[in-house]
């Protein structure tokens, strides 16, 4: 326990005494990443999958239920005669309001908000490096 | 515009911020608007006004240590003590809230969970129109019961003697100790206790039901026949002004 | 401060010239103080509650006012100088910008003590305002206004001087500096001077909830997107993701106050309103927490080894958790049966403890170390302190929630109120135990920083002889 801690800390640590540890930290969890991926990759992407199937089918059988029966409510309330119309003014309400967002979303699109949108996470990450090795 | 600086800070900051402010506080705060605010001394009604000259009786040292005696003149006599009891109300509300009581005892009865056979008639809003629910005390927790409808259903001796060790009245009660309400036992309340027990007997003495008991029977309630005059003067005084009330 | 820095992010810059290590340390320390005291009054209430209380009837511990120093020490004295002491190390070296002011920070630092002594002071006293988590007496409430706004200032700074394009732990920070500043304002000043009644009740429903979601997640988030990719040494899964969060909390989270006080006298459509937007939160939730177990998907063999990524993902376990409960919680359903039970006070502390000062927690592992340019004394102490915090929080806010559920029907059903308070006992016992497990975690953590510091000044004795 107490090695892997320091070892830990000692990845951790990037001033001092710890600069050098540091570095072959990085190269070994470098050169790890890689040879774990040729191995590894298939059976995670599959475990991916099935976690993702699994959570789709508790998720979406309950929601899809649930909504086929508001709606059916909503159906038979509008039917209920002349006043019946005032039960789709809220959900036209929100569809309208929806689709607001929906077109601001569109223009944001085409005005480049989402262009280069990943790459303040490097930056970032090159930043921290720099500074570390600026100690 | 909403990946800039200034896009976040006027959008999410202010922006966002302002559509919720509208939306959950503006609103409401514009709906009551025309439901008056009432002062402290508004609100001492006769109900309270019993409760606090019953206070006179039964701790007559420790009442008159601390908000003196009465003139003996008719028309001042009753000004002197709704000023004293608007005085003592203002205060206890004061304790109530120094003391964190409102962390263990709400003060709204909601329409569910038969909270209205338990505590009473279902808060309304204009109930809260008023410089002691500032700001609300709705409360947060209930590890004693409810109290906004808890005036008059207990006599101040049992308050006197609750407030100084719960547990020789209610056998596992939680319910800390305040012995710093007294001047060492609980027949000798300071001004704190007065205090307090005026506060926790002005709550629901606006009702028409007060005092309201579980399961209440208009029927089980008498009108004081041993006590002087002016106690079932009040009484009727009572159920006069909740009439004046007006309905929510 | 020096104009000379202001320059594109390429310039290599200094670390030491950035942070200014002191002042971090000072505010973990201070920070775990304040957690120390904070613990130490919800245990007395805790005693109370089960008719232990050693200090009954003496009106300086009286267990109600010790009660919102508890939760006002938390939010004010542990979270506040935790999160301060974390975002002087984040921003300078995410804006590669020093703040507006060194000497600034360190007055702030003082006044900021000034404000949580004073407050604590006046509750004992028996100065409380009656607003929920702004107890704050009301002569101190401008004090701290002024303070945060000079916390806005300092912090805002850097980030408005900076180049380029933003990472999302800033979108937070930038959002959160202004929304905790209006919040503070709009609970502590309207309902006291402004409107009264049932609109002050939705103004300061408002404002707990505004207080944990506009100040306390947004600046945890954020140093959570700063603090896993650098420990994880790889990028955020989605940095896209990350801003839908953002944008997702910036619109639905202030929408929700009133969800505090269902059924109260507030107008049923605002009732609804806030329910809905609720529920809505949670899905965002969950795109937040799928992108930081995307980024750790094939390294999680990390949390065995890594003590902050450790503490990082159980705290995000555990704010799933909570978020989940909330849906529910916020229900109208449930709150018939929940509402003012102790099955609040599980999922308060879950948010609280369980995840907040978890990554308080996880920060300070990091960090402390660091600075002290040395690794902990004691490995064991640490994995003590995890195991006591992770097992007690859980431990509490289970037993709490499921005693919440049984306070709620016993009430519901019209029995005896003496009844809930009975079979509420065994509850309250095992909750004591929750709680000093808790303790006993922040006791070990505070004997190894003990140990650390020591041996950090005993290496510094060395190399100078």
């Amino acid at each position: 326990m107490s090695s892997t801690m320091n070892s830990r800390i000692a990845s951790s640590v990037h001033a001092g005494q710890f600069t050098e540890p540091m570095a072959v930290e990085i190269t070994t969890a470098e050169s790890g990443t890689g040879e774990s991926d040729a191995s590894g990759q298939k059976s995670g992407r599959s475990m991916a999958w099935t976690i993702t199937i699994v959570f789709a089918v508790l998720i979406l059988i309950p929601s899809m239920l649930g909504f086929v029966m508001k709606f059916g409510e909503l159906m038979a309330l509008t039917d209920d005669g002349a006043d019946g119309g005032f039960a789709i003014t809220p959900v036209v309400n929100y569809l309208l309001a929806s689709a607001g967002f929906f077109f601001m979303l569109l223009w944001a699109a085409a005005n480049g908000m989402f262009r280069d949108l990943e790459q303040p996470k490097h930056l970032m990450l090159q930043n921290e490096r720099e500074l570390d090795r600026n100690v | 515009m909403f990946e800039s600086k200034s896009g976040i800070l006027y959008v999410a900051g202010l922006g966002f911020f302002a559509l919720a402010f509208v939306s959950n506080a503006l609103v409401p705060a514009l709906m009551y608007r025309n439901i008056p605010e009432k002062t402290v001394a508004e609100l001492v009604t006769p109900n309270l006004r019993y409760q606090f000259e019953d206070l006179a009786r039964r701790f007559p040292e420790s009442f008159k240590a601390v908000w003196g005696e009465a003139p003996e003149a008719e028309a001042e006599n009753q000004k002197w003590w709704d000023e004293k009891c608007a005085e003592a109300l203002e205060y206890g509300h004061k304790v109530y809230v120094a003391e964190g009581c409102w962390h263990c005892h709400s003060q709204f009865v909601r329409p569910v969970a038969n909270e209205e056979e338990r505590f009473g008639p279902v808060s309304r809003s204009w109930e809260y129109q008023n410089r002691l629910q500032r700001p609300v005390l709705f409360g947060t927790r209930r590890v004693g019961p409810d109290l906004s409808r808890e005036g008059g259903r207990r006599s101040n001796d049992w308050h006197a003697v609750h407030f100084f060790r719960p547990l020789d009245l209610s056998a596992a009660s939680p319910m800390p100790e305040y012995p710093w309400f007294f001047e060492g036992s609980p027949d000798k309340p300071n001004k704190r206790g007065l205090a307090m027990m005026t506060y926790v007997q002005w709550l629901g003495s606006w009702l028409e039901s007060y005092p309201y008991y579980e399961a209440y029977s208009p029927s089980a309630l008498k009108k004081p026949e041993t006590e002087n005059t002016d106690a079932s003067d009040s009484q009727d005084n009572a159920a006069d002004a909740s009439a004046d009330q007006e309905p929510q | 401060m020096n104009e000379a820095t202001i320059a594109t992010p390429i310039t290599p810059k200094q670390h030491t010239e950035l942070v200014d290590e002191k002042l971090v340390r000072l505010y973990f320390i201070t920070a775990l103080i304040f957690l120390a005291t904070s613990m130490l009054a919800g245990l007395l209430m805790a005693m109370q509650l089960i008719r232990h209380n050693p200090l009954r009837g003496i009106e300086f511990f009286s267990p109600g006012r010790w009660r919102m120093l508890h939760t006002n020490a938390v939010a004010y004295g542990f979270l506040a100088n935790g999160f301060l002491g974390a975002l002087h190390w984040a921003i300078p070296r995410l804006t590669l910008q020093p703040v507006l002011d060194k000497r600034l920070s360190w007055l702030i630092y003082a006044a900021w003590q000034g404000v949580v002594g004073a407050t604590a002071v006046g509750l004992l006293l028996g100065e409380a305002q009656a607003l929920e988590w702004g107890e704050t007496p009301v002569w101190i409430d401008p004090v701290a206004q002024l303070g945060l706004l000079l916390v806005a200032i300092n912090f805002m700074t850097p980030i408005a001087r900076m180049k380029g394009p933003m990472y999302v732990t800033l979108w937070y920070f930038l959002a959160a500096f202004v929304w905790t500043f209006l919040t503070y304002a709009m609970g502590n000043f309207i309902p006291e001077y402004v409107v009264g009644g049932t609109a002050a009740g939705a103004v300061g429903g408002l404002f707990i909830h505004d207080l944990v979601g506009l100040f306390v997640t947004p600046l945890g988030w954020g140093l959570m997107y700063y603090f896993v990719p650098i420990l994880l040494k790889k990028p955020i899964w989605s940095h896209g993701l990350s801003l839908v969060g953002f944008w997702g909390l910036a619109f639905f989270y202030p929408l929700q106050g009133i969800h505090h006080f269902l059924y109260t006298p507030i107008p049923m459509f605002l009732q609804y309103g806030a329910v809905v937007s609720t529920i809505a939160v949670e899905l965002v939730v969950t795109t937040v927490v799928i992108n930081f177990f995307g980024t750790l998907w094939g390294n999680a063999g990390v949390v065995k080894t890594n003590m902050p990524i450790r503490w990082f993902y159980t705290g995000m376990i555990y704010y799933f958790l909570t978020c989940l409960q909330c849906s529910f919680q916020v229900t109208l359903t449930f709150q018939k049966i929940i509402h003012f039970s102790d099955w609040v006070v599980g999922h308060a502390h879950m948010v609280m403890f369980g995840v907040f000062s978890m990554w308080i927690m996880g920060i300070m592992l990091y960090l402390y170390p660091r600075m002290l340019n040395r690794p902990w004394a004691s490995p064991k102490l640490l994995e003590w302190h995890y195991w006591l915090s992770t097992l007690g929080v859980g431990f509490m806010a289970a037993d709490l929630i499921l005693l919440g559920v049984f306070q709620g029907w016993s009430w519901a059903a019209l029995e005896p109120w003496d009844a809930s308070t009975d079979f509420s006992y065994p509850f309250w016992v095992l909750r004591v135990f929750a709680g000093l497990a808790m303790f006993g975690g922040l006791l070990a953590f505070l004997q190894n920083i003990w140990l650390t510091t020591r041996a950090a000044a005993a290496d510094r004795l060395a190399q100078k002889s």
